[in-house]
């Protein structure tokens, strides 16, 4: 049980995690289901689809931000730069991968945006058919219309 | 059916960055939509345009106008996107634009841009840059007018005025570049000085000199008109003098409304929104030899840059903001004063839309010089020459008019070719 002020979160696979409901509420989805429910302010989070390496993650990127946002001296703008950059840097791509999803149904909007711009730094410069690999996408133009598109922007290839 | 993962992959090891394995590991489920928004608003123009033929949906998607605002408006909070175009003239009167990204660790030098006025016109003139569409204008007249989209190498040509001035016409004209953001519509204003009238005016002399008449272009609408000209004032440049929030801003003169001289030196804009002219007073400064003055955006607000602001102090820079609290009096607050550079600036002087300052030296040298870590970067554009540089702050983007055509490129031999069959040189 969480003493006053904190909360606690559990993971899908069973992890649980006692974090200060400032650090928590960075997740607006954390945030909204606090102010709506009391009683998830005493119990226990469930955090559905999230595992505990991955909550861990979430965790560490939101206390630093949410200690930032509190004290500017101690962690300056330049200190969380310098961080994110880390932070993303170290990811490998499972994580990544499965951090732009928890932090999409978490709505922690700063750490969806860094890494939607790390994912556009990786493929910035991949080709079409690269790209519908990595998204799992399938390609439905006929090899005519594409050349048509191709057509119209020469330059882009 | 999306395949599942499996629980696998959750014991792998660290992996490097390389593309078959991104693949490898995204593909195996779908990323929810706004992820994939989020990320595309992310990307440079050029992977945009190639992604176009990802799919079906994608190309709708980039296509669309909600989507090229949305991309518009992410890549210009990204400092990394922050650039400044520049125009310069050679020593064979050739008109060279480049495109200079401020903070990117790739491209430390200018990059040439192909010029949309494919014909030898002698005097061209970079009127302004907003949301990723440049402006262009051609002296004496301003008739030729080009907006440009550097990124998408696509231009339109803006139909002439049908303005006929018959006798009587004008001194100069002058051109302004803005947009409004309600209407999402890029506006060109061309105002015309005109001659002196002789006859008798009851609100005295000098608004028989101080003449303007204006019309507006609007691109929504594809078409010219009139707008009126409420009080007298002549504009002192063939172009805005700054574009701040997408409004173009003249140092023009007006009768002094205090009488102790006949004129007054305001800066006139043109509301964009409303369609007509408004004034704001400059800041006073005490003036001595040596001293610049330029007005500027600076980090989203109309500010003036003050170089060698005394004869002392001649490579540092004061930078004063323009308050508009609605409050009577002047509204120039002097925020910072930023040096000793090490460099006197001299020419041209703009600034990046984070306030990165770009500046000439006596010899004719450009550089950028950053407030914030007081560091200064030189560098060349080829054949330029000195004094012959304008810039504006630049981020790109995919915003097109209707109309646009290809910039084909008209290299500088068969420039230079032309220019001889005219005679010209």
């Amino acid at each position: 049980m969480a003493s006053k002020g904190n909360l606690t979160l559990k993971s899908c696979n069973g992890k649980e995690f006692i974090v200060e409901e400032k650090v928590a509420v960075m997740s607006t989805t954390i945030k909204n289901m606090v102010d709506v429910d009391d009683s998830f302010a005493q119990g226990v989070i469930p955090i559905i689809g999230v595992d505990g390496k991955i909550l861990a993650k979430l965790i560490e990127y939101c206390k630093e931000h949410a200690e930032a946002d509190e004290d500017e001296e101690v962690k300056s703008e330049e200190y969380l730069k310098k961080f994110d950059e880390k932070f993303v840097d170290e990811l490998n791509l499972n994580d990544l991968y499965d951090l732009l999803k928890a932090s999409n149904y978490l709505e922690i909007t700063k750490l969806l945006n860094l890494l939607c711009q790390k994912v556009a730094s990786m493929i910035k410069g991949k080709k079409p058919e690269e790209i519908r690999r990595i998204f799992n996408i399938k390609n439905d133009f006929t090899p005519e219309e594409e050349e048509e598109i191709n057509r119209q922007n020469p330059w882009a290839f | 059916m999306p395949p599942k993962r499996n629980a696998s992959q959750n014991d792998r090891k660290p992996i490097k960055t390389d593309f078959t394995l991104i693949a490898a590991t995204l593909s195996d489920c779908n990323l929810p939509k706004p992820i994939i928004l989020s990320i595309l608003t992310r990307l440079p123009v050029k992977s945009l345009h190639r992604f176009k033929c990802v799919c079906m949906p994608w190309l709708t998607l980039i296509s669309s106008l909600n989507f090229i605002k949305l991309h518009r408006d992410q890549t210009s909070q990204n400092p990394q996107n922050h650039s400044l175009i520049i125009h310069s003239i050679d020593g064979d009167n050739y008109h060279k634009m480049s495109l200079l990204n401020i903070n990117s660790t790739e491209n430390q030098q200018p990059i040439n841009l192909l010029n949309p006025f494919s014909a030898p016109f002698l005097q061209m003139e970079l009127v302004g840059s907003l949301h990723g569409l440049v402006c262009l204008s051609c002296l004496p007249l301003c008739q030729n007018i080009v907006l440009w989209n550097p990124a998408l190498n696509l231009c339109k040509a803006i139909p002439p005025s049908s303005r006929n001035w018959g006798e009587n016409s004008p001194l100069k004209f002058s051109i302004g570049f803005g947009y409004d953001e309600m209407t999402d519509d890029f506006k060109v204003v061309r105002i015309a000085c005109l001659r002196p009238t002789t006859g008798n005016y009851t609100s005295g002399p000098s608004s028989q000199v101080l003449r303007s008449d204006a019309e507006v272009y609007s691109a929504n609408s594809g078409s010219w008109k009139r707008v009126s000209v409420d009080f007298p004032f002549v504009v002192g440049h063939t172009r805005n003098n700054v574009i701040a929030k997408g409004v173009p801003y003249w140092t023009a003169l007006i009768p002094d409304p205090s009488r102790l001289r006949k004129y007054c030196e305001v800066l006139v804009w043109f509301d964009v929104r409303n369609e007509m002219f408004k004034h704001v007073l400059i800041p006073e400064l005490e003036r001595h030899s040596g001293i610049g003055v330029r007005f500027v955006e600076w980090k989203g607000t109309l500010a003036c840059l003050v170089y060698s602001p005394t004869k002392e102090r001649v490579d540092f820079v004061d930078v004063l903001v323009y308050n508009d609290d609605g409050k009577k009096g002047c509204c120039w607050e002097k925020i910072s004063t930023h040096g000793p550079i090490g460099l006197k600036m001299e020419g041209s002087v703009q600034c990046s839309k984070d306030g990165v300052i770009l500046a000439e030296t006596s010899e004719g040298t450009l550089f950028l010089y950053d407030p914030l870590t007081n560091g200064v970067r030189k560098f060349f554009i080829a054949e330029a020459q000195k004094n012959s540089y304008e810039a504006f702050s630049h981020t790109e983007s995919l915003v097109c008019l209707e109309g646009m055509e290809q910039v084909v490129e008209l290299d500088k031999d068969k420039y230079c070719s032309i220019m001889e069959d005219l005679g010209i040189n």
